[in-house]
């Protein structure tokens, strides 16, 4: 693990001391039947309450696993080697089973990509949501039932009353990520993780849920986690924004600097490779090659291989971070406000 | 849904019918009856007068017909030998048939979808090793074999268990193991095999980022998933421990429906062979019927897709 750890500097995004949720470090590995890969490499991340972190970056760049690490739900394979998970001046990685289990579903909530598979096709969506109610408020049955018509009506799903009774078989892909939301803020959460929440529906929907998303954030004045590859979605629902590479986060900013001076060549890239509308370009230009699988990451900046500005100063180190301004920093040693 | 199980239940009584039909003519194509009960000197006129008396003068086609419309008055025929109702005959022996699968069967079930929910929770474990080992032997086992192993240890070398008869509950222990044992065997496989495929799916993450226990996860989200698949297998099963039943009543000398069916299939005693088997034909059906219903139940996603046009 190298330089990140030293830097003492505010970090983007923090609009008080402490943070509500802070990941430091945090490396992951997978066990495969090859040897262990290292998956996710010491990465910091924090967001506060009120306040939404874009995480953006391709698939296989670590950005789910960086949160499920965080929240204990990695898969059987992967295992956290290293750093600390702080929430609300705890460290997640060193409470147990129990505690965690506490926690989750109640203070800290996640959503994920496909609702359609992310729902017992065997219960109905009322039992699922008011399983949250019932684990973590206590509530009683009669109680709880009201609870969750309440929820589906904050969420938007038309009929609630007739819907909590049907099967997520029932629902469409929109109405079953309302549902998820629906179930993960039953508890009103202090940390919503929202991985991909849209990217298995259609494109109106989308809109939609992001809107959804972002006026349940001021209601409960959480704070939200957007995982996604669409800077898009970023442009819309993001406060601040760490891109991640590799297993690596590669550059942070508020969500305006990032798109108005992007710093990494990376995040360069992915801007010029969406499509825009205030812009006249011929035609959009793609990153050259493709993002590497975990066993093939280099030693030094690991977007050196796809780099059109490095040079040998970019392999056999990692490259530390540098701040340009109290909430915007890169790691890349030729950033684009110097090489370009 | 309701139209589906319809559907079911009429292509159930065409089945049996086929059975029915197929058991009648391959019973007589075996051989003439009047052989294994007279010796060969009898003369042909008492032949002839029993011939008569059990109905086979007639042409295969007319007694085949006179069978058919027999059974919708609730005659099965006459046994060759003590001249008594085959149903009054056979239905003396199905409740000790009954009390043998319905123990070995709900102990299976049980010992069963246990096991194989460890082996799969304990996935590439010693205890996942061990239990799908002991599965595999067990289900691949002959059970005459296994039964023959078994009587050797506990009744020959212990003493512990009687081998033969009914007469008290110890009875019960070595027949009920030998087919519970197979039975078992391929439950617990099939359980993990379904547990496993569940527990990588994505609602299991859902139930664990929700902050359900591990056991809450496993009873109340993964089991009623992987219950669907299982409820089929263990179904099907069931015809099987029919058939298994006959053999291991022979071996135990349990006084079951089994063994009467075995001696009346070496005799001919075409009533009662013919009954038994319209009896567990009837029993598997319904026992498939009962499944696609229960399956129905189990998954929601089913009931619809008949209801909805």
């Amino acid at each position: 693990m190298s330089g990140e750890a030293k830097h003492t500097t505010p970090a983007p995004g923090a609009t008080e001391a402490e943070p509500l949720f802070q990941v430091r470090d945090l490396s992951v590995v997978f066990d495969t039947p090859d040897g262990t890969v290292q998956v996710v490499d010491s990465v910091n991340l924090k967001v506060s309450a009120g306040r939404t972190l874009g995480l953006v970056g391709e698939s296989g760049s670590g950005k789910s696993v960086t949160c499920l690490a965080a929240l204990g739900l990695l898969a059987s394979r992967g295992r956290v080697t290293g750093g600390k998970v702080m929430f609300n001046g705890r460290d997640l990685l060193k409470i147990d089973d129990a505690e965690m289990s506490k926690l989750r579903g109640c203070e800290v909530a996640m959503v994920f990509q496909d609702p359609m598979v992310s729902l017992n096709p065997v219960r109905t969506i009322g039992w699922q949501i008011s399983e949250s109610i019932f684990l973590h408020q206590g509530l009683s049955r009669d109680a709880a039932a009201k609870r969750t018509i309440e929820l589906l009506d904050m969420v938007g799903i038309p009929n609630s009353k007739s819907r909590v009774l049907e099967y997520p078989h029932q629902f469409s892909g929109g109405m079953s990520q309302r549902a998820m939301i629906a179930m993960a803020i039953a508890c009103q959460p202090k940390l919503l993780i929202a991985d991909e929440p849209t990217t298995a529906l259609d494109v109106t929907i989308q809109a939609q849920i992001l809107e959804l998303l972002s006026d349940l954030k001021k209601e409960l004045n959480m704070a939200l986690i957007l995982i996604t590859h669409d800077l898009g979605v970023i442009a819309e629902a993001a406060d601040d924004v760490a891109v991640m590479y590799a297993g690596r986060v590669v550059e942070e900013a508020q969500v305006l600097d990032l798109f108005d001076a992007p710093l990494h060549h990376y995040t360069l890239g992915l801007l010029n490779s969406l499509p825009r509308v205030d812009r006249k370009i011929d035609r959009l230009s793609a990153i050259e090659g493709a993002a590497p699988p975990p066993q093939e990451f280099v030693t030094g900046c690991r977007f050196e291989p796809r780099c059109g500005h490095c040079n040998a100063s970019c392999t056999g180190t990692r490259p530390e971070f540098t701040d340009i301004s109290a909430t915007h920093r890169v790691a890349c040693k030729h950033p684009m406000s110097v090489s370009s | 849904m309701t139209r589906y199980i319809l559907i079911k239940i009429l292509r159930s009584f065409l089945t049996l019918w086929i059975v029915v039909t197929a058991v009648f003519f391959v019973l007589r194509a075996s051989g003439d009856p009047i052989y294994s009960v007279f010796s060969l000197g009898t003369p042909e006129a008492t032949l002839d007068v029993f011939r008569v008396k059990w109905g086979i003068d007639k042409s295969m086609i007319e007694q085949y017909f006179i069978y058919v419309s027999d059974i919708f008055k609730g005659d099965f025929g006459t046994s060759f030998f003590d001249g008594r109702q085959a149903w009054d005959i056979v239905m003396e022996r199905v409740p000790k048939t009954l009390l043998l699968g319905g123990v070995t069967f709900s102990i299976s079930v049980v010992i069963g979808v246990v096991l194989g929910a460890i082996a799969a929770l304990k996935h590439g474990t010693f205890w996942d090793r061990g239990i799908m080992t002991a599965a595999v032997a067990a289900f691949s086992m002959p059970s005459y074999f296994l039964a023959l192993l078994l009587i050797l240890l506990f009744s020959l070398q212990l003493r512990w268990l009687p081998t033969a008869g009914a007469s008290t509950w110890q009875h019960i222990i070595l027949p009920a193991t030998t087919l519970g044992l197979t039975l078992a065997g391929s439950i617990a496989r099939f359980t993990r095999s379904a547990m496993l495929e569940v527990l990588r799916q994505s609602y299991m993450r859902t139930a664990r980022a929700k902050g359900a226990s591990r056991f809450r996860q496993i009873a109340w989200h993964a089991l009623p998933n992987a219950a669907i698949p299982t409820v089929t297998v263990i179904g099907f099963q069931l015809g099987w421990l029919i058939g298994g039943s006959v053999v291991i009543e022979t071996v135990f000398s349990w006084p079951g429906a089994g063994r009467l069916f075995i001696t009346a299939v070496g005799v001919r005693d075409f009533a009662v062979v013919q009954l038994f088997i319209l009896m567990v034909a009837s029993t598997v059906i319904t026992a498939n019927l009962l499944v696609d219903i229960l399956y129905g139940y189990l998954d929601p996603r089913i009931s619809v897709t008949g209801d909805s046009k």
